[in-house]
């Protein structure tokens, strides 16, 4: 049995190279379906144009963290949904997930990209906690979003939401 | 000037991302937050705010039943006068509907208005004082007695769902509760959530809790035990009433009216293929007092339904930790098991029923801890509770009152 059987290269936005255990990256369903793709063509590099190496380093430290676990059903019902809304952030994922915005961000798109869905939950879970309790303008900054209503829209949606509010 | 302050922007996120951020959130108060922010955040959020509509007249929520107060500003804004054209967009959006109980005039009972809410799957009611609704019986105008005045809010909704949360240890009545019939007709599950502390058998007897007429398409009940102590009285009252021995005794047929009333009224009629779940009945052994736990504990070494070591613990003053009171629990569980499924066959025998209806019966009836529940039927309990909800009864399981 060789070793580099079970080892992939990617390659990052900024042309850096990495060699990671196949386990390893199989987290990503992207990755995998891909290497499944390739077949067994040693040495070919997988590009990733999407993700500088920076997020993918830090990527790389989940999945390693991961890499024993199942890897969920590559369709995911509703089922999956509700279990996703309800269930916590794991301790070690709370820990690592502590970054930046920035980075925080870049996580959250190369997840998607990559489509690591656990992933992306840990990291969409993280910032629904952040804007909890916040007011419309801190979140516009948040996401960036600028405000497109009307003062006339903004008084009417107010006083709809004083209903709803608890 | 910041001109040469250069930061590095966090990248935008895609809608598709902030949607399935914005789905994380459950509190009220940030979804309407995110309302505000722009059309598209508003197109996301809205929906998600209307699908669970509460309406309220109290301030303060969760355990202050008895020290909340009507709010002047909930009043104010509650009221559904000239607020026609916000029902009409979000009728449509409504699947789950909780209204607390509230003064008549609150929810504006003379007027004609209904609440008309299309898509609604489940209706949460929590019940008052009296298990009312309505918290006053106001006299009607132009007769001479009370008129219990049916809630304006209720008449025209459809739930398939209907969950009861009572506060009132006498129990629960539909026939006078201010809540109109028609609501009930094409409930298919009904879920009784009570507080372990109500000691609801005592009542049982003026408690009818289903009016058959009414639950033509009733299909599954749930009995949800709350442990979480809701009556800074209930001290008080569990002591007072032998909870234990009146178990005991409906073991021995004493008081077969009230299981039949109660705990296995669904079973009984008119359909009996009716699946009743009882959830969290371990968590009964917090509201028995010190003899009757004792007592309790005598049985089990007896039938050895507990370990030496847990009974051990408990007769010491050690302290019993979670996975020891989880198995008591556990016992308690199957204690209740017994009674319950004791006493549907002795009513069946009474009824001259065959072994194989019997059986049939019996295995209508499922018994489940809070932890198998939330393991097993998320998709139940995760439509029918907020998550902060039952991490909180999961909090009061583990505290153990002596």
């Amino acid at each position: 049995m060789s070793d580099k059987k079970q080892q992939v290269i990617l390659q990052t936005s900024d042309d850096e190279q990495f060699t990671v255990e196949k386990i390893v990256a199989e987290r990503s369903a992207m990755i995998k379906s891909m290497m499944e793709d390739l077949g067994e063509q040693e040495g070919q590099a997988i590009p990733l144009p999407n993700v500088s190496s920076s997020v993918l380093t830090k990527i790389l430290e989940y999945c390693d963290h991961h890499k024993n676990e199942p890897l969920p059903a590559a369709d995911s019902s509703d089922a999956d949904d509700s279990r996703r809304k309800t269930s916590e952030i794991g301790e070690w994922d709370a820990r690592w997930i502590q970054v930046d915005q920035e980075m925080l961000f870049e996580i959250i798109l190369a997840a998607n990209y990559l489509d690591i869905k656990p992933l992306l939950d840990v990291g969409c879970k993280t910032v629904a906690n952040m804007i909890k309790g916040k007011t419309p303008e801190e979140i516009r900054k948040l996401f960036n979003i600028t405000n497109d209503f009307t003062p006339e829209e903004e008084e009417q949606i107010r006083k709809e939401n004083e209903w709803a509010e608890e | 000037m910041n001109h040469h302050h250069h930061q590095h922007p966090s990248p935008n996120l895609p809608n598709e991302i902030i949607l399935r951020i914005l789905q994380n959130l459950s509190d009220r108060p940030t979804l309407s937050a995110c309302c505000q922010v722009s059309h598209s955040l508003y197109d996301m959020a809205s929906p998600m705010l209307w699908r669970n509509l509460r309406l309220t007249p109290w301030s303060g929520q969760g355990n202050s039943h008895e020290t909340r107060e009507l709010s002047e500003y909930r009043e104010h804004h509650g009221k559904l006068n000239n607020r026609t054209k916000i029902i009409s967009r979000m009728r449509k959006e409504v699947k789950m509907f909780s209204l607390e109980d509230h003064p008549a005039a609150w929810c504006q009972v003379h007027k004609p208005t209904r609440l008309d809410l299309v898509n609604l799957e489940t209706l949460r009611l929590y019940m008052g004082d009296n298990n009312e609704i309505h918290t006053d019986t106001t006299p009607s105008p132009g007769k001479d007695f009370f008129i219990r005045r049916e809630c304006r809010l209720l008449k025209n909704l459809r739930p398939r769902t209907i969950i009861i949360r009572n506060y009132d240890p006498s129990g629960f009545n539909i026939q006078t509760s201010a809540i109109p019939p028609k609501p009930w007709e094409e409930v298919e599950t009904v879920v009784l959530v009570c507080p372990i502390d109500q000691c609801f058998f005592l009542e049982a007897r003026h408690m009818n809790w289903s009016r058959t007429e009414y639950l033509k398409n009733l299909r599954k009940v749930y009995w949800v035990f709350d442990p979480t102590p809701v009556l800074p009285s209930s001290k008080r009252q569990i002591d007072e009433y032998n909870f234990y021995n009146y178990l005991a005794e409906i073991i021995g047929q004493s008081y077969r009216p009230l299981l039949d009333l109660t705990l296995l009224e669904a079973s009984e009629k008119p359909q009996r293929d009716v699946e009743v779940q009882y959830i969290n009945p371990g968590c009964l052994f917090s509201a028995l007092d010190f003899f009757q736990k004792k007592d309790f504990m005598e049985r089990c070494k007896e039938r050895n339904s507990l370990q030496r070591e847990e009974i051990r613990l408990f007769n010491s003053s050690a302290k019993i930790d979670n996975s020891a009171f989880a198995r008591i629990r556990d016992a308690f569980q199957d204690e209740f098991q017994a009674i319950i499924e004791g006493h549907l066959e002795r009513m069946m025998v009474r009824d001259g029923e065959n072994e194989e209806e019997q059986n049939k019966r019996k295995g209508s009836l499922r018994f489940k801890s809070l932890e198998e529940w939330i393991e097993e039927d998320e998709q139940e309990w995760s439509e029918w509770f907020e998550r902060d909800e039952w991490l909180e009864w999961k909090e009061y399981m583990n505290v153990k009152t002596r």
